[in-house]
């Protein structure tokens, strides 16, 4: 319970309105989209401005009460949750873009702003926000600065750290400070680079600087159908050896295929094994030479067929497709997690097999929708936790996978961030040097540990076994 | 002192002391040089320099050494030429592992025979080592398309200045388990730990090379033609901008009869055969359309030689003075004919080089103007750097004149963290103490 004097600070703050404290309402921050661990927090406020973050902050860090930021909450690996308890700050109502500049190619923008807005926004001038994460028509950028977010595009494009020019953070203690800017290249370290995906430990964002780029000018986009999924990681491999790098290479199992497709109608075939979306993008000039090799590539590697998005509207529904898997998922199982290892593409076929046998052998159904290019899986493990066996075993599952990554110089996450989930699989990937130092530095921003506690590095209170549903605490 | 360093390593690491000369920086001199042979050695180095509160320059092949202030102390020079090995190199998933001290004219050749490369394009790219240009994050004109090592460090070992080694990232080309590493040590120019391997994302070799050199009559009729280039579909691997004296110092021999010190834009055109065709045909619409003059399309050789003066033009032999600005790409144009006005009257002459659509821009003069002039220059570009939206570094001047001014410019509002990461990573200022910024 908060103090009702910190209550009365907070509402003074923000506002009366903007302070949500009914234990009823509070049931929906208890967790993001990561469900199997929870933890209700004290309350939650949603400052409008920096200066008010900043405020909402210094009141807490006088008081001694851990906080969190959160944006929409889509997050995969529990980064926003308050663990252990505490105040969630809420940046939804910081959602304003605040500048456009299209000569030097930048747009300033609040946390609270939608990720899909900032292409929206810049659309009809020919412009685009590059990273595309599947849940971009209502994640945040303050979120997507804080796990370092991917997205399909990825593969040419890079992540959101390579389009994050500045940021302005409160820190821990209240204070704001300015990293970075609107020019390239400052003097001195890049704590830009070392902000964007520290899971929202180091600092709250209140503003980014970002890039945008020019639409590119045409697309081709080509789905490929296999009768196996060794013929589709194969193909994978040879796309990329074959000198032509693609905007986009995603692949999809034959279960996430019949979901997606009793969804949304693609007309994707629902009795091939695995597809794979291969995306192009450039210039007009010399594109469709380069389609023909990719189709050679897969016609080599034993595709069934090989079709080309006919019109922009296909291909867009080709992506909504894509981009909307997991929501599909739902139809397959009443619970699903998803996990997030990379490892070098060219062992995916490997890797597949080990997936389907890691499936076999734990009895947990196992799908496969991935950034098949960039080597980064996400297999969803379909459970039902009612039945705490099957939680077991897809726990353990999830945790061979995460293994088999590593085991193969790859990571445990690509683009979810180790948020409470992954913390016991940290010091598997890291030696206790490596945490040592990411723990030093976690200690210069933020030194007590009040902002977003328990996240990122087993501690002694997350670096137990999670039990898994119904466990109300971390424990 | 040797005699107890050669107890902890192989003596045939230990350099005889004339070479100490070979190591000198802006007129400082170590009393001892080691070429250690293995990451162990380099540990024990480290932790043996710690002991005795030492301070440490770790050195590549020295190329961009001029960096920087000069050493508060200097007494071990690190040199990491010997750890030059390849780790790994799966071609096919387009990443390679190297040891830091490989040099990036030898990985270029590994990497040409799968026509593959690593798209950045520092001065004396041959005898560069990967960990001085990462340390440096030194890029060059590519980085409006391909960005600078920064982007393509995906992994990262380093010695700690108590002889630790830590690692960030991984070998694979998407990552965010822990707290981001590799963007840490990049650019930290030696002074948080020595940089021993890394891992890097790769780019395939563009099927074709093209350039078009573009007169044009002013600063601003470069700022039109950059501007609706960077509008356009047009997607240049480089775009740069030369005044009029830095077009005479880089620009094709056959331009110099008709060039008389008018300023230029540059365009790299790299790309399939077909989409480097439609790019010169729709540049040339651009200009025409602008009613500049027709753009020169670079013949290979000339081409070859052109850019290898643009990638060297940061680092000229017989400069005196260089100072980086890194302003918004829209100022470029002004802000260099500002700064080659307000020295004008002393005589500088001032030769600029501009990644114009990155806003990073060199500043270089031949001629050494007396100290005083020196100072005022710097003082005044500094200040027309921070109009145009960013900071002034003096990369290369006479001593005399770098002790007398901030090197890197006044500290920002992050300072603190900045120190305070310092503070926590070398707290006995062992490596490259007081170089960096705010003589950290």
């Amino acid at each position: 319970m908060l103090k009702p004097s910190v209550l009365t600070q907070l509402a003074e703050i923000v506002g009366p309105r903007e302070v949500i404290r009914d234990p009823e309402e509070l049931v929906v921050y208890e967790c993001d989209a990561y469900t199997l661990e929870r933890d209700g927090p004290l309350a939650v406020v949603f400052p409008r401005d920096s200066e008010q973050v900043s405020r909402v902050v210094r009141c807490l860090h006088a008081e001694g009460i851990p906080f969190v930021a959160r944006g929409a909450g889509t997050g995969l690996s529990g980064g926003c949750i308050p663990a252990g308890g505490g105040v969630i700050i809420g940046l939804n109502k910081m959602n304003r873009i605040l500048e456009v500049d299209y000569r030097n190619r930048r747009v300033v923008v609040e946390p609270g702003v939608v990720n899909l807005w900032v292409t929206q926004a810049v659309a009809s001038r020919g412009f685009l926000y590059a990273p595309d994460p599947s849940s971009q028509m209502s994640c945040t950028i303050g979120g997507n600065v804080a796990e370092n977010s991917g997205g399909p595009h990825t593969l040419k494009y890079g992540v959101t750290t390579n389009h994050v020019l500045g940021l302005e953070i409160v820190l821990p203690d209240g204070d704001r400070i300015e990293i970075g800017g609107r020019a390239e290249g400052y003097p001195g370290y890049d704590l830009t680079g070392l902000l964007v995906g520290s899971e929202g430990t180091f600092g709250i964002c209140t503003r980014a600087t970002m890039r945008i780029i020019r639409r590119p000018q045409t697309y081709r986009t080509l789905l490929g159908i296999f009768e196996t999924v060794d013929d589709a990681t194969n193909t994978v491999s040879g796309v990329i050896a074959s000198g032509i790098l693609p905007a986009a290479l995603e692949m999809m199992d034959q279960l996430i295929i019949q979901a997606v497709e009793a969804a949304f109608h693609f007309g994707f075939p629902t009795d091939a094994k695995a597809v794979l979306i291969i995306e192009l993008d450039g210039l007009e000039a010399g594109i469709d030479r380069q389609v023909g090799r990719i189709r050679e590539v897969c016609v080599q590697n034993g595709a069934r067929e090989v079709r080309l998005a006919a019109s922009e509207e296909e291909r867009l529904a080709l992506w909504a497709s894509r981009k909307k898997a997991f929501g599909a998922v739902g139809r397959l199982s009443p619970n699903y997690c998803t996990q997030d290892g990379v490892i070098p593409r060219t062992r995916l076929p490997e890797m597949l097999r080990l997936i389907q046998r890691v499936s076999e052998t734990y009895g947990i159904r196992i799908a496969n929708v991935f950034h098949a290019g960039d080597g980064n899986l996400h297999p969803i493990l379909l459970y039902d936790e009612r039945d705490r066996d099957q939680v077991r075993r897809t726990l353990k599952a999830s945790g061979e996978i995460l293994k088999a990554c590593i085991a193969m110089g790859g990571s445990i996450t690509g683009e979810h961030g180790v948020g409470i989930e992954k913390v016991s699989y940290m010091p598997l990937m890291f030696s206790p040097e490596d945490l040592g130092v990411m723990a030093s530095l976690k200690k210069i921003f933020n030194p007590q540990d009040l902002l977003n506690p328990h996240k990122i590095f087993p501690d002694s209170r997350t670096c137990m076994e999670p039990r898994g549903p119904g466990r109300q605490a971390p424990v | 002192m040797i005699e107890s360093l050669a107890t902890r390593i192989d003596p045939c690491a230990i350099l005889d002391p004339s070479a100490c000369e070979r190591f000198a920086v802006e007129g400082r001199r170590p009393s001892v040089a080691v070429r250690p042979g293995t990451v162990e050695e380099v540990s024990r180095v480290l932790r043996w320099a710690r002991d005795q509160r030492f301070g440490v320059v770790p050195w590549g092949n020295g190329t961009l050494m001029h960096l920087g202030f000069p050493p508060e102390r200097y007494d071990l020079a690190l040199q990491l030429d010997r750890l030059n090995r390849v780790v790994d190199y799966p071609s096919a998933d387009m990443t390679i592992t190297v040891q830091a001290g490989l040099c990036l004219g030898s990985l270029q050749r590994i990497l040409g025979e799968h026509r593959q490369y690593l798209p950045i394009d520092p001065p004396n790219a041959g005898q560069a080592t990967i960990g001085g240009l990462i340390a440096a994050n030194a890029g060059g004109p590519r980085r409006h398309s391909e960005g600078t090592l920064r982007d393509m460090v995906i992994g990262i070992q380093v010695v700690q200045a108590d002889g630790s080694v830590v690692k960030g990232g991984s070998r694979v080309v998407k990552n965010v388990a822990g707290y981001d590493l590799c963007k840490l040590y990049t650019g930290s120019f030696g002074t948080l730990g020595v940089i021993i391997e890394t891992t890097l994302k790769l780019r395939l070799l563009p099927e074709i090379e093209a350039s078009v050199w573009c007169e044009v009559e002013s600063p601003a009729e470069a700022e039109s033609v950059v501007a609706a280039v960077l509008d356009s579909e047009l997607c240049p691997v480089f775009l740069e901008y030369l005044n009029g004296a830095g077009a005479r110092a880089v620009g094709p021999a056959e331009c110099h009869g008709w060039a008389l010190g008018r300023p230029a834009v540059l365009a790299g055109l790299d790309g399939p055969l077909e989409a480097a065709q439609w790019q010169k045909d729709r540049l040339r619409a651009i200009l025409e359309s602008r009613r500049a003059r027709p753009g020169l399309e670079l013949a290979d050789d000339v081409q070859k030689s052109v850019r290898d003066r643009l990638f060297q033009f940061r680092s000229p032999p017989g400069h005196a003075l260089v100072a980086k600005a890194n302003v918004l790409s829209s100022e470029v144009t002004r802000f260099i004919e500002r700064a080659e006005q307000a020295v004008s009257a002393a005589g500088i002459p001032v030769e600029a080089q501009a990644h114009a659509a990155s806003g990073i821009v060199y500043l270089r003069s031949r001629a050494a103007p007396p100290c005083e002039a020196q100072v005022s220059a710097v003082q005044v570009w500094a200040k027309l750097a921070a109009e145009a939206g960013g900071c002034l570094v003096m990369e290369r001047s006479d001593p005399e004149v770098k002790a007398r001014l901030d090197v890197w410019g006044p500290p920002r509002s992050d300072f603190a963290l900045q120190k305070a990461i310092k503070q926590m990573l070398d707290p006995h200022r062992v490596l490259n103490p007081g170089r960096f910024i705010g003589r950290l």
